[in-house]
């Protein structure tokens, strides 16, 4: 054989050889610790979780902002955190949430029978209505239609354009309109051609997948939000609210709250909210003077008249109920929570000048909900309906009866939520007082600040003075309420800088002008600059 | 395969094929070769050694090709849990389409040179690549719900020159003085990502709010990004906040906005450019003197353009400790009369014009002269920054090393019967620079970063200097 011939054999047979060595390519490069498909029940799962807040988000966006704005509480001086930390939050993580919300939405739609993904889809459309609502709320316009669907490869869904809060809320009403009209309730539904419900099971985790709670959280929400919009849109928002309160599906109602209960979601840490307050916060938050007015009637302890008030907040370092004024009140930039841990942490304040934000209710893990739609709420928002004629006919009895039962509601909820919390180092059922008796609630309810006497303009911001002072623990929708009715409780020793009085939303996240600069610009044009001192959409 | 002919023209080729598991299946297999041709003229020509001792000429063609790294072709999920039940989620980076082995080609001229029995050397090099295929990370806005695109389609440009010279310039028995000197420049230029894909971040500090060194699609590599001033197309002066403008950014009432005039500069929505961090030349040059057994060697070397954000000059500026915001503190600024009635000499007018065209004549408080430089947080008032008051040219020459040896004569050594040969040094290194472009002692090789990644200098320590006794020993 010719030599040439046999390098040519040798080169070929040690190429075979090689190419060989690829047999187990595929199995070497799989990836073995992540899934490389899924379903759409631990998606949903995933999107569950989402709707626990951020610690930065309270640290700073409500501890710094929204409580001092709305008046709910007092802060001694900035946190540590910087606003646009707070809003990075909040942004990416509704973004980072949206495209699984998504891709849900395509496992949905690429079902056959459309039917049997009934329950699912409504679940899905109300966390979206959910997460959505509180994000425009707060910013303002923002890319929604379009947002969240890089994930399809598709380039133009890389930069989207900034969608009108309006068209967003009319989109998510409608939304929560077909949720609450096609929730199927029965235990085992089928579908017209027979097919069964598919069911998310316990991959539903917040409401453990009950339809009928789903049901009445989607009601509420349409409450909620057609409230929100009724001073800019009230031609759409009557009927929706009048809807919503006489259809059939009903409305959260007394220990139906939603929230998010850490000892139920599989002893879920909630640190967050005690990183907000300590770690981050430095520990800053006070007791304003303009809710301490709405809860005694000076500065003993005899002059206590709303039994929150032994849950919501408590005596200075030296024992001592001493409100902060904003903008008057001075110094006090110390920590107030320095020993995170052990035993009776709540006894070291720090030597506080003023009184502080209770410590069981802030410093618990694990047994204090974070809120997301309380029944008293809805009884608030059914006495404003009733009060001011919103969709029902005006009706101030009726507006009685609820303002009546949603004080009631808060107080309830609360002193139950104080029974059971204990875990080793809080033990606030053992520190808290006993339940209000009849007659401790017959004085809250005479008290000149709480009756509902006087006009219906009287009656109205009594409403807004309780259902402001319910929100102590979900200051955002202080927050909404405040800047929709610009009636809410204001000391009037107060002196609060126009950072808070004109902090009307939240600034867009930075990102947004580095990265999808074309559409951001065109939006702050409209708006004439990326300002907190813009007024949202339903804002008057 | 090596081929020569008669010792002065060569031939070498190479071929390689890999095959990699961390690629899609269709692409396991990847080949690519190299060519390099040198011809020897000198040899060649018969040229007279003492004229010209040594001269050749090379051209080389080379493709080199990598994979990408293991798994990330998968299509894959993140995966946790919640309240006891398996979560699942869409990965935060959108993988690209198709992954492909990166592929960089480059070809090569290069020009060697002896003359005078290779008492003078020249060797140059000039270089063009291309790479294809690159794996690259572009930032998305997280609105799309990502917040970068892996791109696997990245395409670069990569040329540059190399030059040294080496000399004995005088060659006598008991003095010696040989200099080599160098000279190189590089030029990055990314040519295309994919669609909907602009910028590939090489370094960032702070986010949005802060800078980032960035090759933009169709640029060099080295941008400075960060916020500017805006300025009037008219008059190409920086424009100031007019009344209306310092109403809605600071949300203040017209009285507060008037009482406000004069004291804040317009500032780009988002990022521009705002320089370079690519160096035109870098360079060294080295001479050393040999008398007898004494020789000292000295050095240089140098950084030519390329330009720095100064972190440090920004703060120093902003806090008042640099030393050139003094000037108003020292009465040495325009009658300013502060609020409680005080007259002072702490005035200034911020050079710039008004949206209608008129120029600035306000005196303010310094305090608005040097706030600007610094301000990188986010109030609840969107952003008013501006980060080209902190971009230098960096230019620079340094005294690398400096060295005296002594080399400790032969008949000593050998009568110590353990070493053949002995020498010792005293050795200064980055001893001072010679000059430097940058204000306030800043550092110029302070960088955050390396690489690409270079233009952010945020404090940095100073330069250290180090000087040493060396003793070297030959057994």
């Amino acid at each position: 054989m010719h030599p040439s011939k046999n390098i040519f054999i040798y080169v070929l047979s040690g190429m075979f050889v090689l190419a060989s060595c690829t047999k187990n390519f595929q199995e070497l490069n799989a990836t073995h610790n992540e899934p490389s498909s899924t379903t759409i029940g631990p998606v949903i799962n995933g999107i569950d979780q989402s709707l626990f807040m951020g610690g930065t988000e309270q640290g700073c966006v409500h501890n710094d902002y929204y409580f001092p704005a709305t008046q709910l509480a007092a802060t001694t001086a900035f946190s540590a955190f910087v606003l646009s930390n707070g809003v990075n939050e909040i942004w990416n993580g509704y973004y980072g949430t949206l495209q699984n919300i998504n891709l849900a939405q395509d496992m949905i739609n690429a079902v056959s029978d459309k039917e049997s993904m009934n329950n699912i889809q409504a679940v899905l459309y109300i966390l979206r209505a959910y997460k959505t609502f509180r994000v425009t709320d707060q910013f303002g316009d923002i890319p929604y239609f379009n947002a969240g669907k890089a994930y399809t490869g598709n380039s133009t869904n890389f930069r989207v354009s900034y969608d009108s809060q309006q068209l967003i809320y009319d989109s998510l009403l409608n939304d929560l309109d077909w949720a609450v009209k096609n929730i199927n309730t029965s235990a085992s539904p089928v579908t017209a051609s027979g097919t069964p419900y598919q069911s998310l099971g316990s991959y539903e985790t917040v409401l453990g997948n009950k339809m009928v709670t789903w049901q009445k959280f989607a009601n509420s929400l349409r409450l909620r939000y057609a409230m929100q919009m009724v001073e800019k849109d009230p031609a759409t928002a009557a009927p929706i609210i009048l809807d919503a309160i006489n259809n059939s599906a009903g409305l959260i109602s007394d220990g139906g709250d939603i929230a998010m209960w850490p000892a139920s979601l599989a002893s879920y840490d909630l640190s967050s909210r005690w990183f907000a307050y300590s770690t981050g916060g430095t520990g800053l938050s006070r007791m304003s003077s303009t809710m301490w007015n709405m809860v005694s009637d000076d500065t003993t302890t005899a002059a206590i008249f709303d039994p929150r008030a032994a849950l919501f907040v408590e005596t200075n370092a030296a024992g001592s109920w001493a409100p902060y004024t904003i903008g008057v009140s001075q110094g006090d930039n110390v920590n107030a929570f320095t020993n995170a841990g052990g035993l009776n942490g709540q006894t070291v304040k720090n030597g506080v000048l003023y009184s502080l934000p209770n410590w069981y209710i802030i410093r618990d893990e694990w047994y204090v909900p974070e809120l997301i739609m309380t029944a008293a709420e809805v009884h608030f928002l059914k006495a404003e309906a009733y009060a001011r004629g919103l969709g029902v006919g005006a009706d101030l009895t009726m507006a009685q009866t609820e303002y009546t039962a949603g004080i009631t509601s808060s107080v309830n909820f609360w002193y139950n939520v104080a029974a059971a919390t204990n875990d080793a180092t809080e033990d606030w059922a053992a520190a808290a007082p006993p339940p209000p008796t009849p007659a401790q609630m017959q004085t809250l309810f005479l008290n000149p600040k709480v009756a509902f006497t006087g006009t219906t303009a009287d009656a109205v911001t009594k409403i807004y003075a309780q259902e402001w002072l319910s929100y102590f623990r979900q200051p955002w929708l202080a927050y909404n309420l405040w800047r929709r009715t610009f009636n809410t409780p204001v000391d009037p020793n107060s002196n609060p800088s126009s950072t808070y009085t004109t902090f009307y939303r939240l600034p867009y996240a930075q990102d947004e002008a580095v990265n999808n600069t074309d559409n951001y610009n065109t939006q702050i044009g409209k708006m004439g600059g990326n300002n907190s001192s813009y007024k949202v959409w339903w804002m008057k | 395969m090596n081929l020569s002919y008669k010792n002065y023209l060569y031939l070498d080729i190479t071929a390689r094929n890999d095959w990699s598991s961390t690629l899609p299946k269709t692409q396991w297999s990847y080949f690519f070769p190299s060519f390099t041709a040198s011809y020897v003229f000198s040899d060649a020509w018969h040229i007279d050694p003492s004229v010209l001792s040594f001269g050749k000429l090379r051209a080389a063609w080379a493709e080199g090709a990598v994979d990408v790294p293991p798994y990330i072709i998968n299509t894959i999920y993140n995966s946790s849990s919640f309240a006891g039940q398996p979560t699942s989620s869409l990965p935060g980076a959108l993988p690209a389409i198709a992954y492909k082995p990166q592929i960089n080609k480059t070809a090569d001229f290069g020009v060697t040179l002896g003359f005078l029995n290779n008492r003078f050397n020249f060797d140059f090099r000039y270089y063009h690549g291309r790479a294809i295929q690159q794996l690259l990370n572009s930032p998305l806005p997280i609105t799309s719900g990502v917040g970068s695109i892996i791109v696997n389609t990245g395409v670069l440009e990569n040329s540059g020159l190399e030059m040294i010279l080496r000399a004995r310039l005088i060659d006598k028995k008991n003095f010696k003085w040989d200099m080599s000197l160098n000279m190189s420049n590089n030029y990055n230029r990314l040519l295309s990502l994919t669609k909907g894909a602009n910028r590939v971040d090489m370094a960032n500090i702070w986010g949005a709010s802060g800078n980032y060194i960035s090759a933009l699609v169709g640029q060099e590599f080295g941008s400075i990004m960060g916020y500017d001033y805006v300025y009037d197309p008219k008059t190409h002066k920086p424009l100031l906040q007019d009344a209306n403008l310092l109403m809605q950014n600071f949300g203040v009432d017209a009285n507060t906005a008037a009482a406000m005039k004069g004291t804040m500069y317009q500032s780009t929505n988002s990022i521009v450019p705002i320089g370079n961090a690519t160096p035109k030349f870098r360079g060294g040059m080295t001479n050393t003197f040999t008398f007898g057994s004494i020789s000292v060697n000295a050095l240089i070397d140098w950084k030519i353009g390329g330009q720095m954000w100064s972190g440090t000059y920004a703060s120093d500026m902003q806090q008042g400790t640099a030393p050139e915001t003094l000037k108003e503190r020292d009465g040495g600024g325009l009658p300013y009369t502060t609020p409680d009635g005080t007259a002072t000499k702490w005035g200034v007018i911020l050079p710039g014009v008004y949206p209608d065209g008129t120029t600035n004549t306000t005196v303010v408080h310094y305090y608005y002269k040097y706030m600007q430089y610094g301000v990188w947080s986010s109030g609840p008032n969107g952003n008013n920054w501006v980060h080209s008051t902190g971009v230098f040219n960096d230019t620079w020459y340094k005294l690398r090393e400096l060295s005296v040896s002594y080399a400790i004569p032969n008949r000593f050594v050998k009568k110590t019967k353990a070493f053949q040969a002995l020498s010792v040094s005293l050795v200064g290194r980055d001893l001072f620079y010679l000059y430097s472009s940058l204000p306030d002692h800043i550092n110029p090789e302070g960088s955050n970063g390396a690489g690409n990644a270079q233009g952010i200098e945020f404090a940095s320590l100073p330069g250290v200097r180090s000087v040493g006794v060396q003793l070297r020993a030959a057994f």
